[in-house]
């Protein structure tokens, strides 16, 4: 192995190597040749135990988790990963829709695709959106029925609007529906009390004005604070015809409805001469309000004369959008309200409720072609009584079914009492003596006659109050 | 001479024929040339690694690398740009020789289970005398020029021929040949220095030693 050698490798020699060495590799033959031996044990030492030949799903367990990508075949790996991201975005979006939809359903109405996810997420709020629905529904009614004058189908309406208002939440309008109840229900109030005027009929329904004896104790509180006498003049000629008006629908509710109108004209007289009594009459007015409706259905009693607090509304309404002459009305219309006592009764006959009133007899000649009912109001005697009814009236918001009576009384002011102007609070205003009778005069000309006479004297202090109104006739209670 | 040039790698054109099929997703292929492949970078790896103080479990976890890193870098390859073996070549090199800097940090060797009993197969002093008898060919053929190590490695350990180690290091035929020549009869030199001439292989390693 010289330098020439080394750097001109003999081909024998290079040829000779290459051969061993592919001997080496292939493991074939066996040299005693230092160099092959050495290289032999060499490879057989490094080539002990040889691990298995991993197949390419092994290969692919172990790259599990690994970032190797097995290219050639790793649709199912790159399926794999593409499937979880599919199902990721797909929920993604399922929450995002999902999410939405519930959001979105908040602010759903009937009738939209949401409606039903507001009812199952939000079943408060969709009560409170079905309540507002039909509380305006009804209100349109209302407004529709009172347009037409269909009073009573626009007390329906306005309690179930009444009805509906609790339930809507503050956020769908509550307070708007309540404004918008209250002023309609005002403004019903207001067309009640001035219906049109239509052609009066005879005495019919003064005879059934007159059987409303309960009203009878009422009468007190009306004389209270008027001179009656002044007032008599328009009020009766008023009265006069709202009553004949109702008339001719239901004797019971057509009496209140002309009552507050008939009032309007003396009112004003009233209120000059008011006397201590006019503390109470606001309480009055409002009851007497709420109450003029009632008395034609009982279940329109039921919600217009819910609870005092609810009533203690009406005035308000009454001042802010009311007509000015309502005040006038409410303080005639006091003497209504102060039936409270009798308000069960009302249907009643006199007897029960009078027991112990004198008997009134109201005689009333009409003038003209006119014809005028007369309500006479039979009085306690004793001045207690009168207190009685006129301070029960206040805390008696519900005097619904005495409405009736507020017809009548709000005509007894203008009975001609000459002891009604004396004691406002403490002496029964219209407290004829037994066996007395009252001339009334209406503005007509109608004379009117009050007689009070002992009906049963036997009974003692018990009198029977005998209401004889006469337009064309006379009629005894 | 023919016969013996047919190593148990398959011929470059049944190996690239594979690499074709590999690529177009037939996990077949893909396996055949695993398995063609594997036993190749694990000899590969033990005459690298082991040649120093490494157990060969750790070449064979260093091969597995290789073979992964095989298959995971498939897709790259260009038939025609170079021979798969030496895209093979150069992959497991590069891995050998990341896992030499990291042993010169960590001299620990990961096993799957320790041993409860010990080892029948060989005697620990068997064991050591043939790891010496290898660690002592390993130190010899260490002197020599990196080429020519690569070289016998391959056309020795690994079973190569001439014209596969030619295409592993991208060299030509004729220089792999003249390399290995040069490369034995430097191997030839350093036993002769070393004392007597061939010695069987019990007593070889001492007279070397």
């Amino acid at each position: 192995m010289t330098r020439a050698t080394e750097r001109l490798p003999d081909v024998h020699a290079v040829v000779f190597d290459d051969y061993l060495l592919d001997r080496l590799a292939t493991g074939n033959g066996r040299s005693d040749t230092p160099v092959e031996g050495a290289l032999r044990r060499w490879r057989d030492q490094l080539l002990l135990d040889l691990p298995p030949i991993p197949t390419d799903r092994e290969l692919r367990a172990m790259t599990r988790g690994r970032r190797f990508h097995l290219r050639p075949d790793d649709g199912g790996r790159r399926a794999g990963r593409s499937w979880h991201a599919v199902t990721g975005i797909a929920a993604s979006i399922v929450l995002l829709l999902g999410g939405t939809t519930a959001i979105g359903a908040r602010a759903a109405h009937p009738g939209d695709l949401l409606w039903p996810v507001t009812q199952v997420l939000w079943g408060d709020r969709a009560d409170s959106v079905l309540a507002q629905q039909s509380a305006t529904r009804a209100l349109v009614d209302a407004r529709s029925a009172l347009a037409i004058g269909d009073l009573a189908a626009a007390r329906m309406a306005l309690a179930r609007a009444a009805a509906a208002v609790p339930m809507i939440a503050l956020n769908d309008g509550r307070n708007e529906v309540a404004a918008d109840l209250e002023s309609l229900t005002a403004t019903m109030r207001q067309t009640v009390a001035a219906p049109p005027e239509k052609p009066s009929e005879a005495a019919g329904p003064t005879d059934d004005d007159v059987p409303d004896g309960p009203a009878a104790p009422s009468a007190h509180a009306a004389p209270d604070d008027d001179g009656a006498g002044r007032a008599a003049g328009g009020a009766n000629g008023n009265a006069n015809n709202g009553n004949a008006d109702d008339g001719n629908d239901v004797a019971g509710s057509s009496a209140t409805a002309p009552a507050s109108r008939a009032a309007a004209p003396g009112g004003q007289a009233d209120r000059s001469t008011a006397t201590g009594d006019h503390d109470r009459i606001p309480a009055h007015r409002s009851s007497a309000g709420a109450a003029a409706p009632a008395p034609h259905r009982p279940p329109a009693a039921q919600t217009t004369a819910p609870p005092s607090s609810r009533q203690s509304t009406v005035p308000t309404s009454q001042s802010g959008s009311q007509h000015t002459s309502r005040p006038a009305d409410s303080d005639h219309q006091q003497a209504g309200p102060v039936g409270p006592s009798s308000d069960a009764p009302t249907d009643q006959p006199d007897p029960t409720s009078a027991a112990t009133s004198p008997s009134t007899s109201a005689s009333e000649s009409a003038g003209g072609s006119s014809v005028t009912d007369t309500t006479s109001v039979a009085a306690s005697d004793d001045g207690k009584s009168a207190s009685d009814a006129a301070s029960s009236v206040p805390s008696a918001p519900s005097s619904s079914l005495s409405a009736s009576s507020p017809a009548q009384t709000a005509m007894v002011p203008s009975v001609d009492d000459p002891g009604s102007g004396a004691g406002a609070g403490e002496q029964p205003l219209l407290a004829p003596a037994i066996g007395s009778e009252i001339a009334l005069t209406s503005p007509t000309g109608a004379a009117l006659s009050v007689s009070t006479e002992p009906a049963e004297p036997g009974s003692g202090e018990a009198v029977t109050p005998t209401v004889v109104v006469t337009s064309s006739g006379t009629v005894a209670v | 001479m023919v016969a013996a040039w047919q190593a148990p790698a398959a011929g470059s054109d049944a190996v690239d024929d594979l690499v074709e099929s590999a690529l177009a997703g037939d996990r077949d292929a893909l396996d055949q040339l695993i398995a063609t492949v594997h036993p190749l970078v694990v000899k590969y790896c033990r005459a690298r690694v082991a040649a120093g103080l490494r157990a060969v479990a750790g070449a064979d976890d260093v091969a597995q690398e290789v073979c992964l890193a095989v298959v995971s870098a498939l897709p790259g390859y260009r038939r025609g740009s170079t021979p798969f073996l030496g895209f093979v070549y150069g992959i497991a090199a590069h891995k050998v020789a990341d896992v030499h800097r990291a042993s010169a940090k960590v001299l620990s060797i990961p096993v799957p289970e320790i041993p409860d009993a010990a080892d029948s197969a060989d005697s620990p002093e068997q064991q050591a005398m043939r790891s010496a008898t290898a660690a002592r060919i390993g130190q010899m053929v260490a002197t020599l020029p990196p080429q020519q190590q690569e070289i016998l490695r391959l056309r020795v350990v690994v079973g190569l021929s001439a014209e596969q180690t030619a295409a592993a290091l991208e060299m030509s035929a004729g220089a792999v040949r003249v390399a290995q020549h040069r490369a034995l009869g430097r191997l030839r030199s350093l036993l002769t220095e070393a004392g007597e001439a061939p010695v069987d292989q019990g007593g070889w390693a001492e007279v070397i030693g």
